[in-house]
This record gives C-alpha cells, sequence and structure tokens, in this order.
C-alpha cells in the first residue's frame, strides 16, 4: 500500500488549487475551489445554468476538478466515466482552508455524504451567505467544524489544521501525513499581515518536524509584482529574506493610509469590499466610530455581521426587488434582520451626509443616483468587479462618472495580499522539504527550492509518495 | 400655427425618440434606447432598481428627458422634467415596430398616453409580455395599415414596411400644415418587394414635405460592405450581399444533404425568418423544434404548432405557468435529448444563447449552426465572445450572415432609391452614423440637430428661433 497524490487544478492559475492524497481506501482532498477568471466566465449574464446538468456542466467549464467519487450519481449520469459518490469504495473527506471562492466554490456540488471539513466560523459565515442567496449553489448539506491545531483521521490520513489567520472565518494551512511521508499545503500565505507569527510559527513547526512534500502559494510570482520589487523576474534575483521588500508595504501601513483618507473626506462616504471578510466590516465599524459617522450596511452584509458578531448593524435598503415593502413578500433572513437592527433612510443619509460610511456593493451600485454626492467619495476596497481584468469594473468606472462621488480605489501597487517573493522564498528553504509544488499563480516556476527538487505535475496524474520523492505512478509500478 | 419637429434620440445613434407638435398635439414617433451591448449598464451583475426604474433610465441615457410623457410619481420630486399630470399637450406614441432600439421605452411611459403599434405588433407584444419580455405593465392601441387615427390635430397613417419584425410600418404624420414620412426601419431585399414598391408609389402621391428616413446602412460598423461600390439610387442588390431569400436558399442548400443536426439562432420577433425556417425544415423531411418561449409565438403568430424541446433550466420547471402549460397543451410532441442523439438529422432545432450550455449534451460535433439574427449580434461583445469559445468547444460547423453577407436594413443604393422615389421637399437621415450621407437630387438635405425645434414654414423646414 502506497501514498497517491494527484493534482487536478491549481497550478498556474490565481487559485483553484485542488489536490488529493490517497492511502489504501483512505483518501483525503484539499480544497474545492476554481480559478477566478470573471472575462471569460460562462455564465455572463444571459446564459443560464442548468439544472440536472449543473454538476456536469461545473466539470466542463472548469469550475470544478473531474474527481471520482465525490459528486452524486444523478448528477453525474455517467459523465466523463466518472465513478459516483455512491459507487466509491473510498472513504473520502474534504478540506477547506479558508472562504475565499478560488478555495470553496466548489464544496455545493459535492455529494452530501461526503464529509467537507471547515473551520465553525466559516461555516457560520457561509451559512448566512446561503441564507441570503450569496452562498455557493448547494444541496441541502451539512459541513464539519474543525478546531485548530486539532488533528483530524480519516482513515489511516491524518489532517493538522494549522492556524494562518484568527481573523473572521480564520484561514489554515493542512499538514497531512500518511503512513508513507507528510505532505503540506500552505493554503494562501501571507508574512506581512497583521498575524505573520502564525505564519512564522507554522514554518518553525514544519522545520523541526520536517516536511516531503510542500504545496506552496506562489501568486506573488507573476511579472507585475517581481518587476516592482526586483527590477527583473529572474527567480534567481529573488533572495532569501523574513523582511518586507524594500518599497512595499504591510497591512498595518495600508490600513493607516486608509484611515487617512477616510478622516480627509467631508461628505458621504461609501465603500466597496469583499462582504463575507467580517474583519473588514469590523474595520469599518471600528473607524467609523473613530470619526464620528454611523457605518451602515446593505441588508446581505449586515445579516453575516448580525449573524457573526451577534450585534446589530445599522441597515440601509437598496430599491431592489430582493427587499420587498411587504412583510408577506420578505424573505424569512431579511424580516429577522428587520426586527432586530435598525434602518438608516435615504432621507437621514441626506440630512447629514457626513455623518455616515456606507456600503454599497456593486450589484446596487445605482443607488449611487439617489445619494447625497457633493463632496462624496467611493471607496473601492476589493469589492468586485476588483480591477481592469473584469468586464464589469468599466461599467462601475462609467457609472461612478456619471455622479459627484471621487472614485478612490484601495489598491495600492506598493501592497499585495499574498506572501512577496522573497518571504516565500525564505519560508520554503527554511521548511527545506524534499519535493516542492509551487502552485496558486502564473509563474510558480519561479519559486526554486533550496536543496529539494521542483516538482510541477501533470494535472491528474498520480504520483506514488515513496523515500520522500513523488513518483508518477506509471513508473513506480515499472 | 407651424407644426415642429424635435429630436432626442437616433439622429446618429439607434434609438429614436423624435416628435411633431402642432399647438396642443404631439406625436411622438418610436420610443427606444440606442443599442451599445459594449456599454450596456445592466451587465448581468448590476440590479434594476424597483421605484427608481424610470429615473434610472434617463440617467444612463437609455431614454431620453421628454417633458410630459413620464409619470410624476416615477420622475421624482427633484426632476427638472415635467410630468405627464402637469402637461398639457395631447401626446401619442407610435411605434414603428418592436425591435428594443425602437421601443425599450413605452413601459415607462404614463399609461394615459396612448401607445399605438401595427395589429401584428400588438399581437406580438402581448405574447412577448406572457414569455418575460415585457419592457412594462401598461396597454397598447392596434392600428392597421392605411387606416388614419388621430393624436389631437395630427391624422397618422401607416404604411407596409419590410423590416423582418412583426407588423412593421412606416408613419405618415399630417399636422394641419404639411406632411411628414418617417421610414421606420426599411428593407427591399426581403420577400415582399411589390408591397414596398406598391406603398412608396402611394407615398410619394402624398407629396411628402419632411421626409425621415433610416440610414444604418451608411454606417461602415454596421455594414461591412459599405462604401465598396459607386453609391446610385437603384434596385439592385450590392455584389456579394444577399437578399432575404437567397440567404434562406443557402441555408436549405446547406442543410438538404447533411446528416448531421441542423441548430438555428434566431430573434424570435422576426416572423419572416420563422416561416422560412419552418419551410426549409419540410423541404428537407426534418422535424422543427422550439423552445418553449419561442414555439409560444410561433403557434399564436403563424398558426403553426410544432414541436418543443424543453432546455435544462429553471425557467422551465414550473409548468402551470400560462404560456408554457399552453404550449404544453398544444404541441404535437416534446422531443427529448435522447431523441436528437439518436438521429441528429432528423431535426432542425432552436438553440437560443441563453440556453446554449444545452449543445454540450447534443450531437453537436460537425453539427450545422445557423446563427440568423439572434443574440448575441456584436461580435468584440462578451457576450459574443463567449458565444464563439462554447460553439468552437463543441465543435458545431458555425455560419452567420449578419453584416458580411446580409443586413435587415436597406443597402444604401436602395436606400436613396426610396427617398428619390418619395421625393419629399425636405430629407432627413437618421439611425446612423453618417446620416449626412443620404443626398438625392429631388430633396433639400437638413441635419437636424438633437434637441434643437425645426419648423415647417412654407413647405420648408427651418430651425426655430
Amino acid at each position: 500500500m502506497k501514498t497517491k497524490f494527484t493534482l487536478y487544478t491549481g497550478l498556474y492559475t490565481i487559485g483553484g488549487v485542488n489536490f488529493s492524497v490517497e492511502y489504501g481506501k483512505d483518501r483525503v482532498i484539499m480544497e474545492m475551489g476554481s480559478a477566478y477568471n470573471p472575462a471569460t466566465d460562462v455564465y455572463d449574464g444571459i446564459v443560464l445554468k442548468r439544472s440536472r446538468a449543473w454538476v456536469r456542466d461545473a466539470i466542463r467549464t472548469q469550475r470544478i476538478p473531474a474527481i471520482d467519487g465525490i459528486y452524486r450519481k444523478q448528477d453525474l449520469d455517467g459523465f466523463m466515466g466518472l465513478v459516483p459518490a455512491e459507487e466509491s469504495d473510498l472513504n473520502t473527506a474534504i478540506f477547506i482552508t479558508h472562504l475565499h471562492l478560488d478555495h470553496m466554490a466548489g464544496i455545493g456540488f459535492v455529494a452530501p455524504q461526503i464529509p467537507i471539513y471547515m473551520h465553525k466560523n466559516a461555516i457560520q459565515i457561509e451559512r448566512a451567505l446561503e441564507a441570503t442567496g450569496e452562498g455557493v449553489e448547494t444541496l441541502e448539506r451539512d459541513y464539519t467544524p474543525f478546531d485548530e491545531n486539532q488533528p483530524i483521521r480519516v482513515g489511516e490520513i491524518e489532517v493538522l489544521p494549522i492556524l494562518t489567520s484568527r481573523r473572521s472565518y480564520r484561514d489554515f494551512a493542512f499538514l497531512i501525513t500518511t503512513p508513507d511521508g507528510t505532505i503540506h499545503w500552505t493554503g494562501d500565505l501571507s508574512l506581512h499581515g497583521y498575524e505573520a507569527q502564525l505564519t512564522f510559527d507554522q514554518m518553525e513547526f514544519l522545520k523541526q518536524r520536517g516536511v516531503d512534500v510542500l504545496l506552496c502559494d506562489t501568486c506573488a510570482f507573476m511579472d507585475e509584482i517581481l518587476l516592482q520589487i526586483n527590477d527583473t523576474t529572474d527567480p534567481a534575483a529573488i533572495k532569501p529574506s523574513r523582511e518586507i521588500p524594500a518599497g512595499m508595504l504591510d497591512a498595518a501601513d495600508v490600513d493607516r493610509e486608509l484611515f487617512e483618507v477616510l478622516k480627509s473626506k467631508k461628505g458621504l462616504t461609501v465603500f466597496n469590499f469583499y462582504q463575507r471578510e467580517m474583519d473588514e466590516a469590523q474595520r469599518y465599524m471600528d473607524w467609523a466610530e473613530k470619526v464620528g459617522r454611523i457605518c451602515v450596511f446593505e441588508p446581505d452584509c449586515a445579516y453575516i455581521i448580525y449573524k457573526f458578531f451577534g450585534t446589530r448593524p445599522n441597515v440601509f435598503i437598496p430599491d431592489s426587488h430582493r427587499y420587498p415593502d411587504d412583510p408577506a413578500k420578505q424573505p424569512a433572513w431579511f424580516r429577522e434582520l428587520l426586527e432586530n437592527c435598525r434602518v438608516v433612510t435615504r432621507e437621514e443619509i441626506f440630512s447629514n451626509p457626513s455623518g455616515y460610511l456606507l456600503q454599497n456593493s456593486y450589484r446596487h451600485i445605482l443607488e449611487l443616483f439617489e445619494l447625497p454626492d457633493e463632496n462624496g467619495a467611493y471607496l473601492h476596497a476589493d469589492g468586485i468587479p476588483i480591477g481592469a481584468f473584469d468586464p464589469a469594473y468599466q461599467n462601475l468606472q462609467r457609472i461612478i462618472s456619471r455622479t459627484k462621488f471621487e472614485y478612490v480605489t484601495f489598491f495600492s501597487k506598493k501592497y499585495f495580499g499574498h506572501g512577496y517573493p522573497q518571504q516565500v522564498k525564505y519560508f520554503v528553504d527554511q521548511v527545506d522539504p524534499k519535493v516542492l509544488i509551487p502552485c496558486h499563480g502564473f509563474n510558480p516556476e519561479r519559486l526554486l527550492p533550496k536543496n529539494g527538487v521542483q516538482l510541477l505535475p501533470d494535472l491528474g496524474k498520480t504520483y506514488i509518495l515513496s523515500n520522500g520523492q513523488l513518483i508518477p505512478e506509471n513508473e513506480y509500478a515499472q | 400655427m407651424h407644426s415642429e419637429l424635435r429630436f432626442y434620440e437616433g439622429i446618429r445613434d439607434s434609438g429614436i425618440v423624435a416628435s411633431i407638435t402642432y399647438g396642443k398635439s404631439r406625436v411622438i414617433f418610436d420610443f427606444g434606447a440606442p443599442f451599445n451591448p459594449m456599454t450596456q449598464p445592466y451587465d448581468g451583475q448590476v440590479e434594476r432598481r424597483n421605484k427608481a426604474w424610470v429615473r434610472d433610465a434617463i440617467r444612463l441615457g437609455q431614454i431620453p428627458p421628454v417633458d410630459g410623457v413620464f409619470s410624476a410619481r416615477d420622475l421624482g420630486p427633484d426632476s427638472t422634467i415635467q410630468p405627464y399630470e402637469e402637461s398639457d399637450l395631447t401626446t401619442g406614441i407610435i411605434i414603428s415596430h418592436l425591435h428594443l432600439d425602437h421601443m425599450s421605452g413605452i413601459g415607462m411611459v404614463h399609461p394615459e398616453i396612448p401607445v399605438y403599434m401595427h395589429r401584428d405588433a400588438h399581437k406580438l407584444q402581448g405574447l412577448l409580455d406572457q414569455i418575460g419580455e415585457s419592457v412594462g405593465d401598461r396597454s397598447y392601441s392596434p392600428i392597421d395599415l392605411y387606416e388614419p387615427f388621430w393624436i389631437g390635430d395630427i391624422k397618422v397613417t401607416a404604411y407596409f414596411s419590410d423590416h423582418p419584425c412583426a407588423g412593421a410600418v412606416g408613419y405618415l404624420i399630417e399636422p394641419p400644415d404639411g406632411k411628414y414620412y418617417y421610414s421606420g426601419d426599411v428593407r427591399m431585399h426581403g420577400c415582399n418587394l411589390d408591397r414596398v414598391l406598391e406603398d412608396l408609389e402611394k407615398i410619394a402621391r402624398e407629396k411628402v414635405d419632411v421626409l425621415i428616413m433610416e440610414t444604418t446602412t451608411f454606417s461602415p460598423w454596421m455594414f461591412a460592405r459599405s462604401g465598396d461600390e459607386e453609391l446610385k439610387a437603384s434596385l439592385e442588390i450590392p455584389s456579394d450581399m444577399l437578399t432575404e431569400g437567397q440567404m434562406m436558399d443557402w441555408v436549405l442548400a446547406d442543410l438538404q444533404p447533411s446528416d448531421q443536426l441542423g441548430i438555428f439562432n434566431i430573434y424570435h420577433r422576426d416572423m419572416g425568418l420563422l416561416r422560412h425556417l419552418i419551410r426549409i425544415a419540410e423541404r428537407t423531411g426534418r422535424e422543427i423544434v422550439f423552445e418553449p418561449k419561442t414555439a409560444y409565438v410561433v403557434m399564436n403568430m403563424l398558426g403553426y404548432t410544432p414541436h418543443i424541446y424543453i432546455p435544462d433550466n429553471r425557467e422551465y420547471e414550473d409548468r402551470s405557468v400560462p404560456y408554457f402549460r399552453e404550449v404544453l397543451e398544444r404541441t404535437p410532441g416534446i422531443v427529448t435529448q435522447e431523441e436528437i442523439c439518436a438521429a441528429p438529422g432528423r431535426y432542425l432545432l432552436q438553440n437560443s444563447y441563453e440556453n446554449i450550455l444545452e449543445l454540450f449534451d447534443l450531437p453537436s460535433k460537425g453539427a450545422k449552426y445557423y446563427h440568423l439574427y439572434g443574440v448575441p449580434l456584436v461580435r468584440g461583445t462578451r457576450e459574443y465572445e463567449n458565444m464563439k469559445r462554447i460553439l468552437d468547444w463543441v465543435g458545431v460547423e458555425y455560419t452567420t450572415f449578419a453584416n458580411l453577407y446580409c443586413f435587415n436594413h436597406a443597402y444604401p443604393n436602395n436606400l436613396l432609391y426610396m427617398a428619390e422615389k418619395i421625393a419629399a421637399r425636405n430629407l432627413i437621415g437618421v439611425h446612423s452614423s453618417a446620416p449626412e450621407k443620404l443626398v438625392t437630387p429631388v430633396s433639400r438635405q437638413v441635419l437636424p440637430e438633437k434637441g434643437v425645434v425645426y419648423r415647417l414654414v412654407n413647405g420648408e423646414l427651418v430651425q426655430a428661433e
């Protein structure tokens, strides 16, 4: 019996890493997300999703990986010869590092009998998202919570969730141990956030423990980041360092800059953020308090805050069919929200524009037309559409330009959310795995190991873990 | 008193909105939004607002700010536009045909303002309302060809147009001091040239003062072959271009010998093409199969009850929806995916863009896919590129005619022929990026500006002071 490793997707893409580790009849699958590429998304607002073919279409359009034994028979209907979950003899479990869609957008497609492990905070937020219709497309199913640093056994495989961020839904890395060795997945790697120490602790732990195979996030190894830091994309120029590269910012620097922006604004300030990020929601509420504004959220986001923090956020109700005036037509979650939270009206905002910090999602951007825009500011802080790579970004710019709101982007060329290349290199060199699989980036090949071998696996091909090396299954048999 | 002409939209763009006023009587002709798929604000993510939709449409340039047309409630208290309730004009809106760039705004109009359209268009709009293509909850007034009706002191009469949309017409608009003719969208390469010529004679006999003529094909970006030939008024079809009949003969000849599935993507407001396809299916011994919404239109507009194919999506999960129930009751049969896979060459199947993923589970490889003016039409748009990616993916044999070989608007030389035939004293080209190219030796060209008022004085259109 040998440990088998298969990477299905996510080698040369931002996100969408999905791989499995199998030992005998036991199997763990890491992540169930899809790479983010709005410019080529099949569902463009006109093309309709199919009902019975939803799983098959998701596999065809590469939103989820083609893996045996995890999808329902009725959904596959013989598609690609994939073995349905009902007919698989594997003991499978799926693990999710954190609640970003490129790591978990596909969890709803999985047969309900396959356990999906997420931290309880992530489950709480996902459930709130599902209640408002913002969650993943899903069957009725349960999610299984795990605790940090408490190993989970899936037959003979052990998965150790290592905490990398305490914020919001929490972030994890996973150390997978089988009788043949260890495979570690960093998840999203950051060494310059508020909790960088957790990642350095992870590094020390792995260094002591020893790792056979390391799968590492290489998001920051793309041209535009490397050129900014090193003036070259040559991997040899990436010198390992624990420090933040000169001229680049850490998360606290960015926050300080943003707060200064907010303080300087005289009129209504609206913000567009990724509304599942509860730590950021909290940050806006804190900032509003500091500058004497009232922070107000759209109902969907307010509901997550209400459920996650147990607090009662202020709510602004956009003019949308989603939020009917008639209580009889209101969805249960919306009624519950209205019964427990204060509604801030348009008139109140008009009477004192500078007294408010108001969330505005892209979906409801036309609200800007009927909000006080004199001296107003629109803070674009990672809410979709994030950048010019998304066709919707130009539309957002056009609509804002029809108002007097000043567009302020929170995107800084001196800041990147994933680990800077020198720091990632430092992390990898310290861990010093026998096999390094760089992934989750456009240029994974640029992350080179100090002593071990770099492996860019063939997607979908099975490798055997033997004596700390990954050997293609067909070669191993010979 | 002089009649006054004013353009709000559509001189150098699609989406015509213009008015002719005489005293307290006003006729507004067409009421649509410019067709700008590259800058469509409702991109599938941005949501239409409920109470503010009319105000938003004005702000977004989807409908012009015409006084006395919208309700005070829809305009809101801060609007600078005069609401209908405060207008002393007797207004009527006349619609040339049901393409969205000519009528997408009619649902925003105050319900007490009558909106007129040809009886066939009226019937079609009623069907579209049922299948989720309503543009607003209101009633419309049907009119017939050559039967005059009055909007205050202004007499209006509809004439035939061979534009492919059901119930397409042009309008003779007669205030007491003169005659205006608005062509709507026109074509001389459809299958009804005799009727076009007959009505041209009738209109010419009216001695029109002002001809307002669409000139879509003068826009090079709309008509790939424009500019290659010397422009002279004629009935000829430009070289390399096809008539509608030739185009459909091409489809027939292409499909006849094939044993592959035939697929078409069509705009189901255009009855002529639907009739052609039904005939092609008969001649090739294939069963023509429609999606339920189009089947509903076909059954009620053409009196033909086709087989249907039910795409796999939520739209068709509720069989109690009235139109869907009617289709299910009347159709001779539901054709299944399995039946099509078993004998692809027996079918000619509709596939609209919204249901394009159906091609994944159909015998699409090598299938004949005819893109016959169904959305998405404009190359470079996200939707068009998405469609092409999916079609390449499934391996259909793709054929399109739009712009390159055939077009739904009269070719430039045909437009000149029509303008010369009508021989109005004043000639205005509209609905084009190059309306100034519409020049004839028999009329005085007027190039109006948006928002400017022109008066008809002694048969000449002059800018009002």
